[in-house]
């Protein structure tokens, strides 16, 4: 809760405080000056006149009852700008995570079983090369290959083509895409924009991968050496029922953990990730508003990222306690 | 005698690097990296912002290895350039942070109480952003860009593990037998951190360190990539890969070679930063 406070808190001096000319940074500048009137406007609204703890107070309720201002780029509430954009990028970060968990905890499970096998030093290289390679660089690297070499997809980036924007338009129930094209049942859209999710995905999922396959892999190590999988083979189990009844489950605990910390990566690989691949979401828009210094949609996106990150760690500690009755908070 | 003795203490600290491939071929490559940025000069064939608009876009080989960019300069001078802007702003990020957050580490740990509550509570409220976003709306807040505008951003966030580790070595350590022996032998406060809390607490903070330099210089790429950092024909990784996007069809190679540097650099702080880990902490080994 404390961390919650802090992340507005922080917001708050890098929205007000640290900017020179707040008022004109707020009404949107930059190339152009904004009318006496637009800042005048925009001192009313955000209450830029009244003392600094005063105005700290009014940016708090303003968070809270979602009132985030308006952009002076699209002229839009903030608010559904956000709305538009975010069911985008989680939609992109849910399949990145699901691909990663897939691929990820077997192939952490097979090196820690066969260690130091071909597919343990396979799997070490994967993973060296997730955590290091440059997520915008992957991006392109992937539409090289995929799209311009080889042509097995049809467009490289967006999230349907254009044809079939204009074929098979696509009817905005949920805001989720894929979940719309379902629900309309609208499967030449549907087709298409899982074509459009594949290279992002893959491009976000690959130092999650790297993470999570390691974390698997040393628990497993740690777990196999331990006395009650001892007695579970002792006891003639196959080895089958001793991994995945007896060690898995354990190993999975601190694994836990780091998946939460990997929405972090998430978070922040989403924002390279949609640039290349045009991808509608929350991050591109961020990355837009920061050029245009789009003051409202930064400080919004700001504290959103922050906020879920905060929330998915706190859930993950919860959780932790939950499978792990020996962590009690009290 | 102390000549022979200081040389074992070396080899004893040198061997597990040497017995270890992947730490060597890491060490292998920041050794090219930091020889490229030394003698960038004399290494790189072309000037990397010289512009020739006859020679745009030459493919790799002959003249010029990694062939040229859209303005014509040579790829390969321009990647050797950019080994120096990304150590330095790597390096400056470090020893801001590291030095930074450590020193508030010790300062909590060792005072405790509120003063210790309070400045956890703060490093808590930093390490809740993601390194690059809280970075994306302090370039936003200073309304500038930049390297230096980067370097900055950067290291706003990045000084709070440092804290953190800081403190929880000082907690640990300072309950040890040999500080409270020195303490009983008042010795005054300063000294025993100084001379024996600090030292032994250094390790962990080195291992992070060597680690955490690829990641910096990788989210300084990702700043630079998306706009924020060295401005364009600058030779900077980052900001080659941006600039080559355009013409990512027709010329695989301005995008490929800077990615590969950024690539191979993180890489070889990642392996010398594993090995320094399982020397420093014998119970993780082939962990």
């Amino acid at each position: 809760m404390v961390v919650v406070f802090g992340v507005t808190l922080i917001t708050f001096v890098l929205a007000r405080v640290v900017p020179q000319n707040v008022a004109q940074v707020w009404a949107g500048f930059q190339g152009f000056r904004a009318s006496e009137d637009a800042v005048r406007a925009v001192e009313e609204q955000y209450h830029l006149n009244e003392p600094i703890h005063v105005q700290y107070g009014y940016y708090l309720r303003d968070l809270v009852t979602l009132n985030w201002g308006t952009s002076p780029i699209t002229g839009r509430p903030v608010a559904d700008d956000i709305r538009t954009f975010l069911p985008n990028t989680i939609e992109l970060s849910a399949a990145a995570m699901l691909m990663a968990m897939v691929i990820a905890i077997p192939l952490g499970i097979v090196s820690a079983t066969h260690r130091n096998g071909i597919g343990d030093h396979l799997a070490r290289l994967l993973a060296l090369f997730g955590v290091s390679a440059p997520g915008f660089w992957v991006a392109m690297v992937l539409q090289l290959i995929v799209y311009y070499r080889l042509g097995w997809i049809e467009d490289p980036g967006g999230r349907l083509s254009n044809a079939v924007l204009r074929s098979n338009p696509v009817e905005n129930v949920t805001g989720f895409l894929l979940v719309d094209t379902v629900m309309t049942r609208n499967w030449v859209a549907f087709r298409d924009a899982l074509e459009h999710l594949v290279l992002p995905t893959i491009t976000l999922a690959l130092p999650l991968i790297a993470l999570i396959s390691r974390m698997v892999r040393s628990s497993m190590l740690e777990v196999l050496q331990q006395d009650y999988v001892r007695t579970a083979r002792a006891k003639g189990l196959t080895e089958r029922a001793v991994i995945g009844r007896h060690a898995f489950r354990n190993a999975m605990i601190p694994t836990l953990t780091v998946i939460a910390l990997s929405f972090g990566w998430l978070l922040t690989g989403a924002v390279v990730t949609e640039v290349v691949f045009y991808w509608p979401g929350i991050g591109q828009y961020a990355v837009g508003a920061v050029m245009s210094f789009d003051f409202p949609a930064i400080i919004a996106f700001t504290a959103i990222s922050a906020t879920i990150f905060v929330l998915i760690n706190l859930v993950a500690d919860l959780a932790y306690a939950y499978l792990d009755p020996r962590v009690r908070y009290d | 005698m102390i000549h022979g003795g200081r040389r074992a203490e070396l080899a004893r600290l040198v061997r597990p690097y040497l017995q270890n491939p992947l730490a060597l071929f890491g060490f292998a490559i920041l050794a090219v990296i930091l020889i490229s940025a030394i003698f960038a000069p004399v290494l790189a064939p072309y000037d990397p912002r010289a512009i020739d608009l006859r020679a745009r876009f030459a493919s790799p080989g002959g003249e010029h290895p990694f062939g040229t960019d859209a303005a014509g300069s040579d790829v390969l001078s321009r990647v050797i350039y950019g080994s120096r802007l990304a150590l330095m702003s790597g390096v400056v990020v470090l020893l801001i942070s590291a030095l930074g957050g450590s020193l508030l580490g010790l300062f909590a740990g060792f005072r405790g109480g509120w003063v210790d509550e309070v400045l956890m509570r703060i490093t808590d409220m930093f390490l809740a952003f993601p390194g690059l976003i809280l970075a994306m709306a302090v370039v936003a807040a200073l309304q500038r860009r930049g390297i230096l505008v980067v370097v900055v951003a950067i290291a706003i966030r990045w000084w709070a593990p440092y804290a953190r580790m800081m403190r929880a070595q000082v907690l640990t350590l300072r309950e040890l037998d040999y500080v409270e022996s020195a303490r009983a032998a008042g010795v005054p406060r300063g000294r025993i951190l100084m001379r024996h809390i600090l030292p032994n607490a250094m390790s962990p903070i080195i291992v992070q360190a060597t680690l955490d330099l690829g990641y910096i210089i990788l989210t300084a790429a990702a700043l630079s990539f998306l706009g924020f950092g060295a401005q364009p024909g600058e030779p900077d990784w980052g900001r080659m890969v941006a600039d080559g996007r355009e013409h990512l069809r027709d010329a695989w190679w301005v995008v490929t070679f800077p990615g590969l540097a950024i690539l191979f650099t993180v890489m070889a702080f990642n392996l010398v930063g594993d090995a320094a880990r399982d020397i420093f902490d014998p119970r993780l080994h082939g962990g």
